[in-house]
C-alpha cells in the first residue's frame, strides 16, 4: 500500500506546471552556472579556482538548495493540504488506508520531489561544464564526487529541513496562504543568520543557527588555499558536520511530532451559519427601481471600489500583514546589528537608517510583488467569483486597474512602514533629530519609483500565465533578471534597465545630482509601463475562455479606439525616449561592457609604441578655477610649466583634455607644439582613430630638448548634468582632482601620455590574444625610479591655484591660504604651497561650517587645523581634530617634522573613501556620522580617529616618502601609511584596542579578500592586490614592530625618510625599504624579513597531540612543556603552489615563536598575559619548555600575532583540557 | 426581446450546443434537460462569459457576441456553482456588486439592497459574512446579487439543486414575484420547477433542443398515451424490451413502468394522466 501511494503523490506532483516551470528553472540555472559564473555562480571562478573545481561545485549546490525555500512551499501544500483544498478530505479520509501510510506517503513524496527539483540544478552543472564555449583554462578534471558528495552533505539534509519546517506549518494552521508566508519567514531567517557572522557569538553557535549550512561551510573552509578548494572535497565532520547531525535531528523529530499529531476527518469546529430563521419577515418589501449609469461616472465609481476593495483585502490580509511585520522585524534587526554590534558604531542618522532600512526591505519587496501580485490576480478566481463579476456591466478597465492601484497603494504603505519603522528605531536607539524631509525623499523618490515599475512588472507577467503559483514564479523571475542579472550582460545599455529611477545617491549635505536621468528613466520606462496596463486590459481574463490563445484571439475586439490611441501614444512614448536616450547616451560616446572590453584591446594593440614615449615633467601648476554649484558647471582654466627631463628629446606628446567632449575643450595649446588634428601618426594610426579614445597628439617642432621648457595652457568647461553624461559638479560638496578615478572624482586638468586602458584579467587577456600583463617596471631599473607614483614622469611641482564658487560655499585648495574676495555673490580664494608638492593636487566648494584648532610643532611653528563639514555633522569632528592633534605630535616625533602649513579635511558626499592631497582631505560624508564608542572598550573600533591617522600618515608617506613607478610602489604609500595610523591608534588608545583594530580591520578582511583574489598573490615587495599594499603590508609591519621593538622601528623610518623623503628622483622602492629594516633589525631577523617582504610565507602554529606537562619546582616556579608543530608554507610568483619548507630543498626552519601564557581565557584582552616568552625554534615537532613565575591556565601560541598565519583557532589551549576554542 | 439562432459550441469533441434556436419574450421560461445537455452552456454563453462558435444571438436587436456590454448592462445572472469573496457581509457584498452594475447612487442603491435583504429573508443576516452561509441562504444571496440594478434578463442556472423542500419552495416563490416584464430563463433539471412556474419551456438532450412550448402543449402530444403497470424487479428489462418505457419508479418492492403506447400495450397496463415529467422522457429519448 504505502509504495502504491508513494507512486500516486510522485504522480500528483510531478504533474503540477509548477513542477516543470521549478525543475525547468533549476535545470537551465544549472546549465549556466559553469558558463557564466559571473552571472549566475560565483565571479571567483578563474584560472585560480576553477569554476567546477570542488569547491565552487559544493558552494553552489549548497547556495542553490536555499531556492527550496520557495519551492518546496508548493509542493508541501499539494501533499498536505490537498484534501481540504479541493474538498475531497471526507471521501479520502473515511477510506481504509491507515493513516501511517497515508502519512508518510505524503511526507516522503515531498522530499523526493524536493530532492528531484534541486537535482535538476546539480545535474544541470554537471552538462554545463561540457559546453565547448568556455574557457577551458577555468574548467579543472572533471570529477562526479565533486557533485555527488554536497549533494549528500548539503542537499539531502537542507530538502528535509524544508519538508519538515513546511510540513509543521502546514499541519498546524492548515492554511495553504500561510504555508506560502512561512516561506518568506524562512528565507528572512536565513537573511538574518547571515548577519550573525558580524557579531562575535560563538562559532559554533554561528554554525548552527543556519538551518542550510553556508555559514558551517564558509568556517570549515575559510583558510582553505586555491589548490585545496579545486581539488578537496567538503569536510564532513568539523562545523558542517556539527550542523547537518543537529538538523537532521531537528528535522526529524519535527516530521515525527506532525505526524504523530495528524488528525484525520475533520478538524474544524467552523460550521456555516445556521441560525436560520423559518419565519418569514412579513410579505415581500416594496422593490426599488434604481438608475443604472454607464460611461465614464460608472467606470470611475466601479474603479474605486474595486481599488479599496483589493487594497484593503490585501493590506488586511493575514499573509500581508506578516509579510510586512517580517520585512519590519529584519530591518530593525539589521538596524539594531548594525548600529551596538559592528565594531565601528555609527551615529544612526536619518541617512543612514533609511538607507539601511530600504536596502533591507529590497528583497522582501521583491517578495512581497511576487506573492501579492499572484493573490490580487487570482483573486477573483480563487474565491470563484468570476462568473459573477464577469456577468456584471463592469468594464475591464476598472477591474484591471482596480487590482493595479491597489498593488500600488500596498506598495507606498509599505514604503510608509519602513519609513515609521526607521524613525522609531533611530528615536529608540538614541539617534539624531528625525529629518523627515530626507525620509520622504529618500522614500519616494529613490525607493518607490523602483518598487512600482517591479510591480507592473510583475502584474504584467501575471497576465500571460496559467496559475497563480506559476505567475508568482515568473513574476519574481522576472523581477530578478532585471534587478541583479541584466545589467551583468556584456551587451547590456541603460535603456534595457527596466527600473524606476531616483535622481541620485542620497545625501544629509547635497541635494539629488541627476534630476535629469530622473525625468527621463522615468518617463521612458513609464510610458512601457502604461503600455502593459493597457496590453494587461487587452488581455484581461473576462468570462470563462481564459486561455492565453483564446485571449490573443479575440483582443482585437478588447482593443477600443481609447485604450487603442492611447497604446500608440504610450509606445511612441516609449520608442520616442529610448531614441532620445540612446542617441544621448551615444553622444556621450557610452559603451557597454563588450565594447568596453574591445576598446581596450583596440587601444593597447594600436598604442604599444605610443604608450612608452617619453613625457615631460612638470614643474609648476597654476589654476584658475571657476566654480557655479547652483548649475552645475565650472571651468577650469591653467598653465603647466613644463620641462624635458628625459635623456632624448621630446617629438610626439600624447595628452588627455580634462573632457572628452571636444565642444567643451576652450583652449589646450602648448607653446612651440602643434595639434596633429588629421592624417596619421608615425606607426600608421589614424588620427581620428586616437582621438576616439579622447586622446589629442601634439608634436613639436622643433622636438622639446633635454632640459628644455614650455607651457602648456588650457580651458575646459565642465557642463551641467546630461542624460547619460552627469556633471562633475556637485551642488554642494563639489571634488576635482588632476587623475579623476575612484568613482566620484572628476579630473579637472589634461593629463599626459596614453591612460593605461589593459585588461587588468588573465583570463580575458588570453580570451583575445593579448600578451601577458606587463607590471610595473622591476625595483632596480633606475629610469623607472625617475618617475613616482603620481601619474607620469612629474616630480614636485610649485603649485597656486585661484577658486571661486558662489557666496554660500567655501573653494578649498592644496596650499597656503593667501587671500580671499567676495564679489557679486561670488567667492574666491588664493592658495600657494610654500615648498614644491607632489603632481596631486584637488580642487573643492561646499557649504562649510569651518571648526578650527592648531597644533604647535616642537620648534614652535603652529600648524593651523580646519576641518569643513555640513553645520550638523559635527559628531566626528572632534574626534578627527583630536586625533589630528595626536597624530601631528606621533608622527613628527617619531618619523620627521611635518612639512606643510596647513592641515584641512573636508566633508564630501557621495564617495566612500579619503584621500591625502598635499595637507589637504577630502573625507566622506559617513565619516562624519561616527561614533568613536567607549575609549575603554577594547572591542569598539573609532574609525574616524584611523581613518584621520591614516590619512594624516600620508603627509609623510606619500608625500615626504614618494614611492617610485616600480613594482610594489604604493606598498610604500598605504602599507606605511596603514602601519603608521595603527602605530599610532595604539599610542592613543593602547595596545588591545589597536590589536582588536588588527584583527577587525587588517587581518580578517585580508583572509576574505585572498580568498576572492582571482589572481595569483604576489609576494609583498612587489605586489599591487590591494589587500596585500593594505592589509598584509599592515600585519608585517606590526609583526615585526613587536620582534625588534617600537625604537628600532621609529628608527628604521627616520633613516629611510631621511634619505628618500622630499629628496626628489631617484625615488625609493621598497628594497630600500627593506634595507633599512634589515639594518634596524639585524641579522637575527634577515629570514623573517625575507618571508614578509620577498616570498609568500604562511605559518602554521599548533600544539603536538601529547598533552601539555606543569611541573611545580621547588622555588615555586612552574616549568612547563609544550609539544609544539610548526611548519611554514612558502610559494612565489613563479611557484604559486604552497610548498612546506621541510619539503623543499636549501630551506629550514628557524623562527622566532612567542607564546603567551594566561591565567584567564584571553577572550578580549590579550595583552593580560602572566609571561610572555620568545624562542627560536628550527625544528618541525618539537617540545619547548619554560620555566614560569606563576602557573598559567591558557597557553597561546603567537598571541601578538606577529606571524602571518591563516587559521588561529587551534593556537589556544588550555591546560589539562582539550583544546579551548578562541572565539 | 432574446433571439437565439444557430447556436453551435463544442469543447473537443463535445457539440455541446447544437444548432440552438430559441426566441424568448418576458416572463418565465423554463430550460429542462439532463446533466450534461448543454443547459449550462447555454446559460453561460447568454451571460457572455463565453463566446458560440457559430450563430448569432440579439437582444433587442443588438449581437450580444460582438458587445457583450449590451447584454451585461441588462442581466442578472445566478450561476450554478458560484464562491463569494471571504469576510464579506452580505450587505457590503450586495453593495460592491451594485456599483459594478452601475447603480452609482448612493441612496437608490442602499434603498434596494435593503428590499432585497428582506425579500430574500436575509435582512437579519446581513452583517454576517456571506462565506458563512449555509447553502440555502447563499442561493438566497445569489438571487438577491442577481436582482441588483434591475435587469431585464435573469439567467438561473439549476438554482434549487441541494435546497431542501421549504428552501426550494421559497425559492421558487421569489422567482415567480421577481416581475413579469423581464426575460427569466430558469435551467434545471428538476421538472417540478418547470412545471410550478413556466408558462413556456423547452427540453433540451444532448446539446439539441427536442421540443418547445408550454408544458401542457408538450402534455398534450402524449394525451391517451401513457399506460402505466406495476411489475416486478426482474420484470422490468423485459417491459423495457417490449415497450417505449418512459420511466420507472420504484413503489413498494415493485417497480411502476410507465411506458408510451398508442394502444394498450399489455395487460396489466392501466391509461394514465399524462404528467410533464412523462412528457419530458418523451421528448428527450425522442419518442414523439
Amino acid at each position: 500500500m504505502l509504495g502504491s501511494l508513494l507512486k500516486f503523490e510522485r504522480g500528483l506532483q510531478t504533474k503540477q506546471i509548477g513542477f516543470w516551470v521549478v525543475i525547468t528553472i533549476m535545470f537551465c540555472l544549472g546549465l549556466l552556472t559553469p558558463w557564466l559564473p559571473e552571472i549566475f555562480g560565483s565571479s571567483l571562478a578563474g584560472e585560480k579556482i576553477k569554476a567546477n573545481g570542488a569547491q565552487m561545485i559544493a558552494g553552489s549546490i549548497a547556495s542553490w538548495d536555499i531556492a527550496a525555500i520557495f519551492f518546496a512551499s508548493i509542493f508541501v501544500v499539494t501533499a498536505i493540504l490537498r484534501d481540504k483544498n479541493f474538498k475531497m478530505l471526507e471521501i479520502i479520509h473515511a477510506t481504509p488506508v491507515s493513516t501511517f501510510d497515508m502519512t508518510s506517503s505524503r511526507m516522503m513524496g515531498i522530499y523526493l520531489t524536493v530532492l528531484t527539483c534541486i537535482f535538476a540544478n546539480t545535474l544541470g552543472q554537471f552538462i554545463g561544464q561540457f559546453n565547448p564555449n568556455i574557457d577551458p583554462e577555468i574548467l579543472g578534471p572533471i570529477n562526479p564526487l565533486y557533485y555527488l558528495q554536497p549533494m549528500i552533505l548539503f542537499t539531502a539534509v537542507n530538502a528535509l529541513v524544508v519538508t519538515a519546517f513546511f510540513t509543521l506549518i502546514a499541519g498546524m494552521t492548515q492554511n495553504r496562504m500561510l504555508v506560502f508566508v512561512s516561506a518568506v519567514g524562512l528565507f528572512f531567517f536565513s537573511i538574518m543568520t547571515g548577519m550573525i557572522v558580524q557579531t562575535d557569538l560563538p562559532k559554533w553557535f554561528q554554525a548552527i543557527i543556519d538551518p542550510f549550512a553556508n555559514i558551517a561551510y564558509a568556517l570549515d573552509t575559510e583558510f582553505w588555499p586555491p589548490e585545496d578548494r579545486n581539488t578537496k572535497l567538503v569536510p564532513m565532520f568539523g562545523y558542517i558536520g556539527l550542523n547537518r547531525l543537529v538538523w537532521s535531528v531537528i528535522s526529524a523529530l519535527t516530521l515525527i511530532a506532525v505526524f504523530n499529531r495528524f488528525k484525520r476527518g475533520l478538524t474544524s469546529g467552523k460550521t456555516k451559519l445556521q441560525k436560520e430563521s423559518l419565519i418569514d419577515t412579513g410579505g415581500i418589501a416594496d422593490y426599488h427601481p434604481v438608475k443604472t449609469a454607464s460611461g465614464f461616472s460608472a467606470n470611475l465609481a466601479a474603479l474605486l471600489t474595486r481599488t479599496k476593495f483589493e487594497y484593503f483585502g490585501t493590506v488586511r490580509s493575514v499573509p500581508f500583514i506578516i509579510m510586512a511585520s517580517l520585512a519590519a522585524a529584519l530591518f530593525a534587526f539589521l538596524a539594531i546589528v548594525t548600529v551596538f554590534f559592528s565594531p565601528q558604531k555609527l551615529v544612526p542618522t536619518s541617512m543612514f537608517m533609511v538607507s539601511l532600512g530600504f536596502t533591507s526591505f529590497l528583497i522582501p519587496i521583491v517578495l512581497i510583488i511576487s506573492f501579492f501580485s499572484g493573490e490580487i490576480v487570482w483573486r477573483d478566481k480563487t474565491a470563484n467569483f468570476t462568473e459573477l463579476l464577469d456577468s456584471t456591466a463592469v468594464k475591464n478597465g476598472p477591474l484591471l486597474w482596480g487590482k493595479w492601484l491597489a498593488l500600488c497603494g500596498v506598495l507606498i504603505t509599505l514604503c510608509l512602514v519602513g519609513m515609521f519603522v526607521g524613525m522609531v528605531v533611530q528615536t529608540l536607539v538614541g539617534g539624531p533629530p528625525i529629518n523627515f524631509g530626507l525620509y520622504f525623499r529618500y522614500t519616494f523618490l529613490n525607493a518607490l519609483p523602483n518598487y512600482l515599475a517591479l510591480a507592473f512588472l510583475a502584474l504584467f507577467v501575471q497576465s500571460f500565465m496559467p496559475n497563480r503559483i506559476v505567475g508568482m514564479i515568473a513574476a519574481a523571475a522576472a523581477m530578478v533578471f532585471f534587478m541583479f542579472v541584466i545589467a551583468r550582460l556584456p551587451f547590456f545599455h541603460p535603456i534595457m534597465g527596466f527600473r524606476g529611477t531616483s535622481p541620485g545617491q542620497i545625501s544629509e549635505i547635497s541635494p539629488y545630482n541627476s534630476w535629469v536621468n530622473f525625468r527621463w528613466f522615468n518617463l521612458y520606462f513609464g510610458a512601457l509601463c502604461m503600455l502593459f496596463a493597457i496590453i494587461a486590459t487587452w488581455l484581461w481574463r473576462r468570462g470563462l475562455q481564459t486561455s492565453l490563445g483564446s485571449r490573443l484571439k479575440s483582443i482585437k475586439t478588447e482593443m477600443t479606439f481609447m485604450s487603442s490611441s492611447l497604446a500608440a501614444f504610450c509606445l511612441a512614448l516609449f520608442i520616442g525616449c529610448g531614441t532620445y536616450i540612446y542617441h544621448a547616451y551615444d553622444k556621450a560616446d557610452w559603451l557597454n561592457k563588450k565594447q568596453t572590453e574591445l576598446a581596450q584591446v583596440r587601444a593597447e594593440k594600436m598604442f604599444t609604441r605610443e604608450s612608452k614615449l617619453p613625457l615631460p615633467s612638470i614643474s609648476a601648476v597654476t589654476i584658475d578655477a571657476d566654480i557655479y554649484p547652483d548649475k552645475q558647471e565650472a571651468v577650469v582654466k591653467g598653465i603647466f610649466k613644463i620641462i624635458n627631463k628625459q635623456r632624448t628629446p621630446i617629438t610626439e606628446l600624447y595628452i588627455s583634455p580634462a573632457s572628452e567632449h571636444p565642444e567643451d575643450v576652450h583652449l589646450m595649446e602648448i607653446n612651440g607644439a602643434v595639434r596633429i588634428t588629421e592624417g596619421k601618426n608615425k606607426d600608421g594610426d589614424l588620427i581620428k582613430d586616437i582621438e576616439e579614445f579622447g586622446i589629442a597628439m601634439f608634436k613639436f617642432d622643433p622636438p622639446l630638448a633635454p632640459g628644455a621648457e614650455t607651457q602648456i595652457r588650457f580651458e575646459t568647461f565642465f557642463h551641467a548634468p546630461r542624460l547619460g553624461d552627469g556633471s562633475a559638479i556637485s551642488k554642494n560638496g563639489t571634488f576635482l582632482n588632476n587623475y579623476g578615478t575612484f568613482g566620484a572624482s572628476v579630473k579637472a586638468v589634461p593629463t599626459f601620455g596614453i591612460p593605461d586602458m589593459r585588461l587588468t584579467s588573465k583570463d580575458k587577456r588570453r580570451k583575445y590574444e593579448l600578451p601577458e600583463y606587463e607590471h610595473l617596471p622591476v625595483r632596480t631599473d633606475m629610469s623607472a625610479r625617475q618617475s613616482n607614483l603620481f601619474f607620469g614622469a612629474s616630480g614636485e611641482i610649485d603649485f597656486e591655484a585661484k577658486v571661486c564658487t558662489q557666496a554660500n560655499q567655501i573653494p578649498i585648495a592644496p596650499g597656503d591660504f593667501i587671500s580671499e574676495t567676495i564679489v557679486d555673490n561670488r567667492r574666491c580664494r588664493e592658495y600657494k604651497t610654500d615648498i614644491p608638492i607632489s603632481n596631486f593636487y584637488s580642487i573643492l566648494s561646499g557649504d562649510y561650517t569651518e571648526t578650527k584648532d592648531n597644533w604647535t610643532a616642537s620648534d614652535g611653528k603652529v600648524i593651523p587645523i580646519t576641518i569643513f563639514h555640513d553645520e550638523k555633522h559635527d559628531y566626528s569632528v572632534q574626534n578627527m581634530i583630536d586625533a589630528t592633534k595626536f597624530g601631528f605630535e606621533h608622527y613628527s616625533k617619531n618619523f620627521s617634522p611635518y612639512q606643510y602649513n596647513y592641515f584641512n579635511i573636508m566633508e564630501v558626499p557621495f564617495i566612500s573613501f579619503a584621500q591625502a592631497f598635499a595637507g589637504t582631505i577630502p573625507f566622506l560624508e559617513r565619516g562624519f556620522i561616527m561614533n568613536a564608542g567607549d575609549p575603554v572598550d577594547i572591542k569598539s573600533l573609532d574609525e574616524a580617529a584611523i581613518t584621520t591617522l591614516h590619512e594624516l600618515a600620508h603627509q609623510w608617506f606619500a608625500h615626504q616618502i614618494v614611492p617610485s613607478n616600480t613594482r610594489g610602489n604604493n606598498v610604500l604609500s598605504e602599507g606605511l601609511t596603514s602601519y603608521a595610523a595603527l602605530d599610532a591608534y595604539e599610542a592613543l588608545y593602547g595596545w588591545d584596542k589597536a590589536h582588536y583594530a588588527l584583527e577587525k580591520s587588517t587581518i580578517e578582511p585580508m583572509v576574505a579578500l585572498m580568498f576572492i583574489d582571482k589572481n595569483k598573490e604576489l609576494p609583498l615587495a612587489t605586489a599591487s592586490q590591494l589587500y596585500l599594499i593594505y592589509n598584509k603590508a599592515d600585519w608585517v609591519m606590526w609583526g615585526l614592530k613587536h620582534y625588534i621593538g617600537k625604537d628600532k622601528m621609529y628608527g628604521a623610518m627616520q633613516a629611510f625618510l631621511n634619505g628618500y623623503g622630499l629628496k626628489g628622483a631617484p625615488y625609493p622602492t621598497t628594497l630600500q625599504l627593506i634595507e633599512y629594516l634589515r639594518e634596524a633589525a639585524g641579522p637575527d631577523y634577515d629570514q623573517l624579513i625575507t618571508d614578509y617582504w620577498d616570498r609568500i610565507t604562511y605559518w602554521e602554529l599548533a600544539y603536538g597531540d601529547a598533552d601539555m606537562k606543569v611541573t611545580p619546582n621547588a622555588d615555586g616556579t612552574f616549568t612547563i612543556e609544550i609539544p609544539f608543530e610548526l611548519d611554514k608554507k612558502i610559494s612565489s610568483e613563479d611557484k604559486p603552489k604552497q610548498v612546506s619548507v621541510t619539503d623543499i630543498n636549501g630551506e629550514e626552519l628557524n623562527e622566532w615563536i612567542e607564546i603567551g601564557f594566561y591565567k584567564n581565557t584571553p577572550k578580549d584582552k590579550w595583552s593580560d598575559w602572566s609571561a610572555l616568552e620568545k624562542v627560536r625554534v628550527s625544528k618541525a615537532q618539537s617540545t619547548l619548555s619554560f620555566t614560569l613565575e606563576a602557573r598559567p591556565n591558557y597557553v597561546v601560541l603567537d598571541p601578538r600575532r606577529l606571524l602571518i598565519e591563516r587559521n588561529v583557532t587551534d593556537n589556544v589551549k588550555a591546560l589539562d583540557k582539550k583544546l579551548a576554542s578562541t572565539k | 426581446m432574446l433571439s437565439i439562432t444557430n447556436v453551435h459550441k463544442r469543447f473537443g469533441d463535445v457539440h455541446a450546443m447544437n444548432n440552438i434556436n430559441l426566441d424568448l419574450k418576458p416572463g418565465l421560461f423554463g430550460l429542462l434537460g439532463p446533466n450534461g445537455a448543454g443547459k449550462s452552456t447555454l446559460m453561460r454563453t447568454l451571460a457572455t462569459l463565453q463566446n458560440p462558435d457559430e450563430g448569432t444571438i440579439m437582444y433587442n436587436g443588438t449581437d450580444i457576441v460582438k458587445t457583450p456590454d449590451v447584454m451585461r448592462s441588462v442581466i442578472g445572472y445566478l450561476p450554478q456553482d458560484f464562491g463569494v469573496y471571504p469576510r464579506m457581509s452580505a450587505e457590503a457584498l450586495l453593495d460592491h456588486i451594485a456599483i459594478l452594475k452601475g447603480v452609482t447612487n448612493k441612496k437608490e442603491r442602499k434603498d434596494q439592497i435593503m428590499s432585497l435583504l428582506k425579500n430574500v429573508n436575509l435582512l437579519t443576516h446581513k452583517s454576517a459574512a456571506v462565506a458563512t452561509y449555509s447553502g440555502g441562504m447563499r442561493q438566497r444571496f445569489g438571487v438577491a446579487q442577481a436582482l441588483l440594478g434591475d435587469p431585464k434578463v435573469l439567467i438561473v442556472d439549476e438554482p434549487t439543486a441541494g435546497l431542501d423542500p421549504f428552501e426550494r419552495q421559497r425559492f421558487l416563490d421569489l422567482l415567480s414575484e421577481a416581475g413579469q416584464d423581464k426575460i427569466i430563463i430558469l435551467s434545471t433539471h428538476i421538472v417540478e420547477d418547470v412545471r410550478d412556474l413556466c408558462p413556456d419551456m423547452a427540453i433540451m438532450g444532448e446539446g439539441q433542443i427536442v421540443a418547445r412550448g408550454g408544458p401542457e402543449d408538450l402534455i398534450d402530444k402524449i394525451r391517451s398515451k401513457v399506460w402505466r403497470k406495476k411489475v416486478e424487479k426482474a420484470d422490468v428489462d423485459t417491459v423495457k424490451a417490449a415497450h417505449q418505457v418512459l420511466s420507472t419508479r420504484l413503489l413498494m418492492g415493485g417497480v411502476i413502468v410507465s411506458v408510451l403506447s398508442d394502444g394498450k400495450p399489455a395487460a396489466g397496463f392501466e391509461q394514465a394522466d399524462p404528467v410533464l415529467e412523462d412528457a419530458y422522457f418523451a421528448h428527450l429519448y425522442k419518442m414523439v
